[in-house]
């Protein structure tokens, strides 16, 4: 355990010490908000469902830009020969990246914290719905970083592993949308459906939280992490 | 003390190394020779549990390994080709990064020692990507050096750096050598002789010399001769 936070802390301290994190933390959080307010007074409604909307598709953008040079780079440069040169197995360097990565994603996160003040400041937002869809972002954001990292070792080119991660989300999430499903019979949309993660977390911003949406986000990162490790270990073949 | 006995290595349907056996001795200087492609990463490689061979078997002390083991790992300090260093940390933070990961805590004493050992004392607060190539390569030396391992591995460790530096870092193997076994891969022939004790010219994959380095006579001409 403690090889694998000494790498999730190098990540965070990485993440941290460039300021392309900060940029693109910033204009999630610009972006957002101003998606959010521009039909928040027209509305009239204290309903933050449309800011977890937005956020799952700016997600998919950002969570891949944050994560396309968590193993690129270390492929890249060569560090990750000298790392497991070290009594450092491929699971504790994938976990540990995940974990750091994970710190910075909740970071960004927490900058919404203003947003929802205002909402709860200028009315009565139902808190169980809310709190079923801020939960739903981040179970898609834990999601969407566990699919990141297992692009960003495919290749070392950060920008191959940007493109795989934002084309797949971007697809995964689209295949969740009621305009999409409606096109297919019900069988075909059901399975489309839930093999979606955007329809997973949009079940959670209705206040639906159910234990097997929870199985399906843990298992859908699991299978990516286990797979980016089985990549790192290919490199034998 | 390091054994590896009949290493077959392939990559998909290309077989990179062939029977390789070579032996590295208690505190000896073992140099590994031979063209580019001829396979010495690989076998550096393969010696510090980053690639296993596909068949074959490393011996430690006479006794099989599993180079993928932590106990063997914590013997080897590893000094790749290119030396890769993160350029935003400091010098400090990146030796107490190998450290924890090295040996699960970081000891300043044991950091300041290799940094002292090294001669990058007082760069230890500055940040790496400001050092010039032959501090940062002392800097990678040092991190090799982080918990006392028996075995040094170090794929071309004066390549790139002015004649100047290379002396400085010959002359630290030299010096780390006294404590220390140590492989190491270079282009040039007469650092070989210098500071080896035992030379292996690798060509396509096989051994073809292994030699006590006094015996090894006109080495530039035997090179030539293995390996075209």
């Amino acid at each position: 355990m403690k090889t694998i936070l000494t790498i999730a802390r190098k990540e965070v301290l990485g993440y941290f010490s460039s300021p392309v994190g900060y940029v693109f933390a910033g204009l999630m959080l610009l972006v957002a908000n101003w998606l959010f307010f521009q039909d928040f007074f027209v509305a009239n409604q204290a309903n933050l469902a449309p800011l977890w909307n937005s956020l799952g598709f700016l997600l998919s953008l950002f969570v891949p830009a944050l994560s396309m040079n968590a193993l690129s780079e270390e492929k890249k440069n060569g560090n990750w020969e000298v790392i497991l040169s070290l009594p450092v197995s491929e699971t504790q360097m994938v976990l540990g990246k995940f974990l750091g990565l994970l710190f910075c994603v909740g970071v960004s996160l927490l900058l919404f914290l203003p947003t929802v003040g205002v909402v709860f400041y200028l009315g009565k937002p139902d808190t169980g719905v809310m709190a079923g869809g801020a939960l739903g972002v981040l179970f898609m954001a834990v999601t969407y970083l566990a699919i990141g990292i297992f692009a960003s070792a495919l290749s070392n080119q950060a920008v191959v592993g940007f493109m795989v991660a934002m084309i797949f989300l971007l697809v995964n999430s689209f295949m969740g949308q009621d305009s999409i499903l409606s096109r297919f019979p019900p069988l075909v949309s059901s399975v489309i459906g839930y093999l979606s993660i955007s329809w997973h977390a949009n079940r959670f911003a209705d206040g639906l939280v159910q234990g097997s949406d929870v199985v399906f986000f843990v298992s859908f990162c699991a299978i990516f992490l286990i797979l980016t490790v089985m990549w790192l270990k290919a490199r034998n073949k | 003390m390091l054994k590896l006995k009949n290493i077959n290595k392939s990559f998909g349907q290309t077989q990179v190394l062939f029977d390789v056996d070579l032996e590295i001795k208690n505190k000896k200087v073992v140099a590994l020779l031979g063209p580019n492609g001829a396979g010495k990463t690989t076998v550096m490689r393969i010696i510090t549990g980053f690639l296993t061979p596909n068949s074959g078997e490393v011996q430690w002390d006479q006794e099989t390994v599993n180079t993928a083991d932590v106990e063997y790992k914590k013997q080897i300090g590893y000094l790749p080709e290119n030396n890769p260093l993160y350029g935003w940390m400091t010098v400090g933070e990146y030796l107490k990064f190998i450290s924890n990961l090295k040996s699960g805590y970081a000891r300043g004493d044991e950091i300041l020692k290799v940094a002292s050992e090294c001669g990058i004392e007082d760069v230890v607060g500055k940040k790496i990507e400001i050092l010039s190539k032959g501090y940062k390569q002392r800097v990678g030396l040092a991190a090799a050096l982080l918990g006392d391992p028996k075995l040094l591995v170090l794929d071309e460790p004066t390549s790139g750096l002015d004649p100047n530096q290379i002396l400085e870092i010959r002359a630290l193997i030299k010096k780390l050598a006294k404590e220390k076994s140590v492989i190491l891969s270079t282009h040039i022939l007469p650092e070989a002789k210098a500071i080896c004790d035992d030379i292996i010219i690798i060509n396509r994959g096989q051994i073809v010399l292994n030699e006590i380095s006094t015996k090894v006579k006109n080495l530039e001409k035997k090179f030539v001769d293995l390996t075209t």
